[in-house]
């Protein structure tokens, strides 16, 4: 049995159905955060990452699920739909498996942790060191804010470790919406398509121009699809705007 | 080098068509445009009999020269009754279409003709954005937008969402797959810079229309490095250059001809009233628009445009020539060429196609 985990640092806003946000990229934005702070209780959780080294295999996956858990019901969470951006979807999909009553619903932004088996090649640590140009469709963008070097080493280190969660997949009954950036170049392309396959109640969706950064590249068309599929569940797939001319 | 022949299924009498886009439907007779299309199709048929290797179809709308504004319809027909050819849809009007119906299309036609399909994107001319009430502003994104989206769907094995800057849908799952696999080979026709980067980023052909020798090298030139830069070559038949032609059995003959066909000026049904043009062309470019002005300058119903003049005219040696150049200079594989001048009717088409296939084809695969 684990031992009990202290409670995770987190900001907290706004007021009504309760979400929670783990963005795990080399940028701290809250764009996410504030877009839905207006219409939902949000709590934004930054944990801290694992220094390299100290165990970042499945087993330390878990016992990160674990204080995420403990960290939310600290917060008085007792049903939430849960976020998780980049290596942040690893941590809520394995989240969502430890408490399968509690989260309601699964939005994964650029989840990293399903590829193709066997591996079609290593875990390349180089794209999170330089996360402005392979993750950014564009980088050129001046109003994009600079990562944080020592964050994005971290992940570097970490995205070594926590890969391949396909097996994980067939577990997942939470109403799940994984959402990928068409010009992600750290996803492989056949992950979009595990996901659908394999984790029962899943649906995907692609942003268009954006890479693996979506918070980034196409925030608004982010915020504006995940505020949907939290409203409306599986059911966002069916179009309910009115679109007379002049009605 | 390989010959592809533009199934334009003109309407017969469309020499009698007046000056202006849209040909306004009272001048379609129905007993008249059934007979112009079963002509189109024998002539893409004899076409393919006299050896040329693709037979290709564009999209173009409210008018009866080129008048395909459904060309996968056509398309499908043509493929019944052409069973060897290459069927080269260049192309579908991305700015007009909905990306997905587009890739529904390929998909079918590639399965229809059991994987003969070429397919070609692009953005259209200037009055074809009138067709469908698109923004000429919008035309070059959505064209990105749509290729994109027209190459995820033909590719991606599990139903997904897409949420884009112009389009969203949120169950997108074209059934069936293409015969070939991933994807049938495709054209990006387009003289822009940023359309010609998308074909050399995503491994497309490149396709360009009506323009000079020197011009098309200049695009093709970039094309060339671009793909280069990208880590790879592309083959002839990935380079297409869309001319039109008038051949006769001499040079003195063709021009002769020609001469002729100048004392008609522009050819009909082409042109934009000026007014309209200037607006069209300050939104793609993004200029602000003073319409005080532009109206004021118009009143008297001005006409500009037309069609260009022709690429290719002369007898055999010269024609072989003048295509050489775009092999030579411009690294084009494929010819695809207009025969139907609106002057001309189902028998001379049918001359020239055959003079074409005698004199002209059997050189053109000699390089």
């Amino acid at each position: 049995m684990n031992p009990p985990q202290p409670p995770l640092p987190y900001t907290e806003s706004g007021n009504g159905p309760q979400v929670a946000i783990l963005d795990w990229t080399p940028w701290q934005t809250t764009t996410l955060a504030d877009a839905l702070t207006p219409s939902y209780r949000v709590i934004n959780i930054q944990p801290p990452i694992p220094p390299p080294g100290e165990g970042q295999d499945e087993a330390a996956a878990q016992n990160t699920a674990a204080a995420l858990a403990a960290t939310l019901e600290t917060a008085g969470l007792t049903q939430y739909a849960l976020i998780g951006v980049s290596l942040g979807a690893d941590a809520a999909l394995r989240l969502a498996l430890l408490r399968p009553h509690a989260v309601t619903a699964l939005i994964l932004v650029s989840p990293t942790c399903v590829a193709p088996e066997p591996p079609q090649t290593p875990p390349d640590p180089q794209p999170w060191q330089t996360p402005t140009q392979t993750m950014l469709a564009h980088p050129e963008n001046p109003a994009h804010p600079p990562p944080d070097p020592a964050r994005a080493a971290a992940l570097a280190a970490l995205s070594q470790q926590w890969q391949n969660a396909n097996a994980l997949l067939p577990q997942l009954q939470t109403p799940t919406l994984a959402i990928f950036g068409q010009e992600d170049r750290l996803i492989p392309p056949q992950a979009p398509s595990l996901w659908r396959q394999q984790a029962p109640n899943c649906n995907i969706c692609f942003i268009y121009d954006a890479a693996h950064a979506i918070t980034l590249d196409r925030p608004q068309a982010l915020h504006s699809l995940a505020s949907d599929y939290l409203q409306r569940r599986e059911t966002f797939i069916v179009e309910n705007r009115n679109s007379q001319i002049n009605p | 080098m390989k010959a592809s022949y533009l199934g334009a299924m003109g309407y017969a009498q469309r020499r009698t068509f007046p000056p202006t886009w849209p040909t306004p439907p009272a001048y379609n007779d129905p007993a008249l445009s059934v007979q112009s299309y079963q002509h189109g199709i024998e002539e893409c048929e004899f076409a393919e009999e006299m050896g040329f290797q693709w037979i290709s179809f564009s999209e173009h709308h409210y008018s009866g020269r080129i008048a395909t504004g459904a060309p996968s319809v056509m398309a499908a027909a043509v493929a019944e009754r052409c069973r060897k050819a290459r069927i080269a849809l260049l192309g579908h009007l991305l700015p007009l279409n909905n990306p997905v119906r587009a890739a529904e299309e390929l998909a079918l036609l590639d399965n229809l003709t059991n994987g003969r399909l070429i397919m070609g994107f692009l953005r259209g001319t200037p009055n074809e954005d009138q067709t469908y009430n698109v923004n000429p502003a919008e035309g070059r994104g959505r064209m990105l937008e749509g290729m994109d989206l027209i190459l995820r769907a033909l590719t991606e094995p599990q139903p997904f969402a897409w949420e884009g800057r112009y389009y969203q849908f949120r169950t997108v799952a074209v059934w069936p797959r293409p015969v070939q696999q991933p994807l049938p080979p495709a054209i990006v026709a387009t003289r822009s810079d940023d359309a010609v980067r998308y074909a050399a980023a995503h491994r497309l052909g490149l396709g360009v229309s009506f323009l000079p020798v020197a011009d098309t090298a200049a695009i093709t030139n970039k094309y060339f490095q671009w793909c280069q830069d990208a880590g790879w070559t592309p083959q002839p038949d990935q380079i297409v250059f869309r001319g039109s032609i008038y051949l006769a059995e001499t040079d003195q003959k063709a021009w002769d001809w020609f001469h002729r066909q100048a004392d008609r000026a522009r050819a009909p049904g082409m042109a934009l009233r000026n007014s309209v043009a200037q607006v069209i062309q300050a939104q793609r470019t993004g200029q602000t628009i003073d319409y005080a002005h532009v109206f004021a300058g118009s009143a008297a119903g001005d006409i500009v445009g037309g069609a260009p003049d022709l690429t290719f005219v002369g007898g055999p040696d010269s024609i072989t020539q003048q295509i050489k150049a775009y092999h030579d200079h411009c690294g084009a594989g494929v010819i695809d060429l207009f025969f139907q001048q609106p002057s001309l009717n189902h028998r001379d088409i049918m001359a020239e196609i055959n003079l074409f296939g005698r004199e002209v084809l059997p050189r053109l695969q000699e390089f």
